[in-house]
């Protein structure tokens, strides 16, 4: 019998994107009920998410959240107090050296010798890798070529920054953990990542990133885990967790600062009026911006800095946090 | 480990060693100025059975004892220097991450300070050559037992400085403190025979002592000293295992 599979694959193509789809729900990562301490102190409390294949997955929250600790047990660099990890089917604490060929990791604190070469140390891990890119291509496409022959010490932060990333991907790893990857790097420096972050995405691995920077998280991830003390207090894609927790739109304007416009908090769809000096700052939902506007030319007023504000990651953040 | 990647990372250290000038400076140059300083003084005393130089001559003595100073050197100076820094700035987490294990840097190490270590026995004995006399050792096996069982000690406590320390400037503080009373207690500085009894008495727990006594006694034809090379051994097992329990830590 000829096989089946090959007919199907060479006669409904079409079929077989529906195949890989269903490929990309299996979960890579799957952490239950983590639970870390570090002398006393409790890292992180109960973490659980999966990460699906070929998402940019985020892991959002402010500093000492418990991100990195959660990512480090699932590299296998630190042992769960409990609960339960799989990468990639395995389990980080046992088969640690079979999982660390298939991930790369960039970590939050990690350095270099400060007098390796650029190029000695793609070579190394390169070597350390059972299959691995060819390093000369890693120094083109991380932008890297003319500091091949640069120490590790006299690199600008960037610079450093993309040799981490160029080495966590040296083995070509089918997931790929970023802990705070735009640390320390300047504006147009944090785009180009953000592009090559992408890149990684689109050549078929799976991303973790860690940041504590909302815009980032926002403009970067397919789903985000939201982390807050030790526990995920929400997962979604970013615009579910606005649309969830984002508190609903704001319309903006300036008016004199005596000037009274208590009264719009009686216009249809308003829910609220603040006001910071000359800022008025009008909380609703819906077609609000149209009733602002209609009701500030009924008094007389016309401000020419009328505008809507979408709420951010950064709202939605206070909103559940309860921080705001 | 893949025996060309373990290659390529002991290539690696041992050209950070030599572009680390100081560590390189002081492994190979201080036990050769010290040699020639205090050779140099007791050139010609003490050729007598009852002298304190066992016998063999101020020179010869210092120049045999010096390569006991190579390896506290390497071994209380040089190492924890270097191993320090890899755990406190993450380098060793670095590693450990992209699948460069933790044991293979540490064997790396110890393959680059025995390089190390006989360079430097080997530049000692060739500039001390036109000007002191020294004999051809009594055993070249024994010395070469005890400048193995010597290093590898000495290798095992720069370890377990490292790993005791919380940064790279403790561990450099801690290796100075030791170097200096375990050179000068070790009879590389002044014969064990002159120093007060207290002196001796804590010699005895001081371990470049043994290293320097495990290469003199079969250099000068007083054969193998097992129990030296025993409690060396001792050392290095207990410092190793205590390294191992430290650097699991980080």
């Amino acid at each position: 019998m000829r096989p089946v599979g090959r007919r199907v694959i060479i006669v409904y193509p079409g079929f077989l994107r529906i195949e890989q789809k269903e490929v990309g729900t299996v979960a890579v990562v799957e952490i239950d009920h983590l639970h870390k301490v570090y002398g006393g102190v409790v890292a992180v409390d109960d973490v659980s998410l999966q990460v699906e294949q070929g998402e940019i997955f985020g892991v959002l929250g402010p500093n000492g959240a418990g991100k990195t600790t959660t990512v480090e047990c699932a590299e296998g660099l630190r042992r769960p107090d409990a609960g339960r990890i799989r990468v990639l089917g395995l389990d980080p604490t046992r088969q640690v050296h079979e999982l660390r060929q298939r991930i790369g990791c960039q970590l939050q604190e990690a350095a270099l010798p400060d007098r390796i070469k650029v190029w000695e140390a793609l070579d190394l891990f390169a070597s350390f890798a059972p299959k691995h890119i060819d390093w000369h291509l890693a120094l083109e496409q991380w932008g890297l070529k003319e500091k091949q022959r640069a120490a590790f010490g006299s690199l600008s932060g960037g610079q450093q920054q993309r040799l981490f990333v160029a080495l966590a991907l040296i083995n070509q790893p089918e997931v790929v953990f970023l802990d705070e990857l735009t640390q320390g790097l300047d504006p147009a420096a944090r785009h180009v990542a953000w592009g090559l972050v992408r890149a990684v995405r689109d050549r078929g691995a799976t991303v973790v990133l860690v940041t504590h920077f909302m815009d980032e998280a926002q403009q970067l991830c397919d789903r985000i885990a939201v982390v807050d003390r030790g526990r995920v207090v929400a997962i979604d894609s970013p615009q579910g967790l606005i649309e969830r927790y984002g508190g609903g739109v704001r319309v903006v304007f300036s008016s004199e600062p005596d000037r009274d416009v208590s009264w719009l908090r009686q216009t249809p769809h308003v829910k609220g009026v603040a006001r910071q000096g000359p800022r008025i700052e009008v909380t609703g939902d819906g077609p609000v911006l149209a009733h602002v506007g209609a009701a500030l030319i009924a008094h007389g007023i016309e401000p020419t800095d009328l505008r809507l504000e979408q709420p951010t990651l950064e709202d939605v953040f206070l909103n559940i946090s309860g921080r705001s | 480990m893949k025996p060309d990647a373990f290659a390529k990372l002991t290539w690696l250290e041992l050209k950070l060693f030599l572009r680390e000038p100081l560590a390189v400076l002081f492994t190979l140059g201080f036990p050769l100025i010290f040699m020639f300083v205090i050779a140099g003084v007791f050139n010609t005393s003490g050729q007598g059975p009852d002298s304190p130089f066992l016998g063999v001559g101020g020179a010869e003595y210092y120049v045999v004892s010096n390569i006991g100073v190579v390896i506290g050197a390497i071994g209380l100076i040089a190492l924890p220097g270097h191993m320090a820094a890899y755990l406190e700035r993450g380098i060793m987490r670095r590693f450990r991450a992209s699948s460069v294990p933790v044991a293979g840097v540490v064997l790396a190490q110890a393959v680059v300070s025995f390089m190390v270590a006989i360079v430097a026995t080997v530049l000692l004995l060739l500039a001390a050559r036109p000007a002191y006399t020294y004999h051809f050792p009594h055993s070249l096996p024994g010395v070469v037992l005890g400048f193995v069982v010597g290093l590898i000690s000495f290798l095992a406590i720069g370890l377990l400085i490292a790993g005791v320390s919380r940064s790279t400037r403790s561990a450099q503080g801690i290796s100075f403190v030791a170097f200096f009373p375990l050179w000068l207690l070790s009879g590389a500085g002044p014969p064990l025979a002159v120093l007060p009894a207290a002196m001796r008495h804590l010699a005895d727990f001081l371990p470049l002592d043994y290293a320097v006594r495990a290469l003199q006694d079969p250099w000068f034809g007083f054969g193998i000293s097992w129990k030296n090379l025993a409690i060396l051994a001792g050392i290095a097992i207990a410092a190793l295992a205590g390294s191992i329990l430290l650097y699991r830590q980080r």
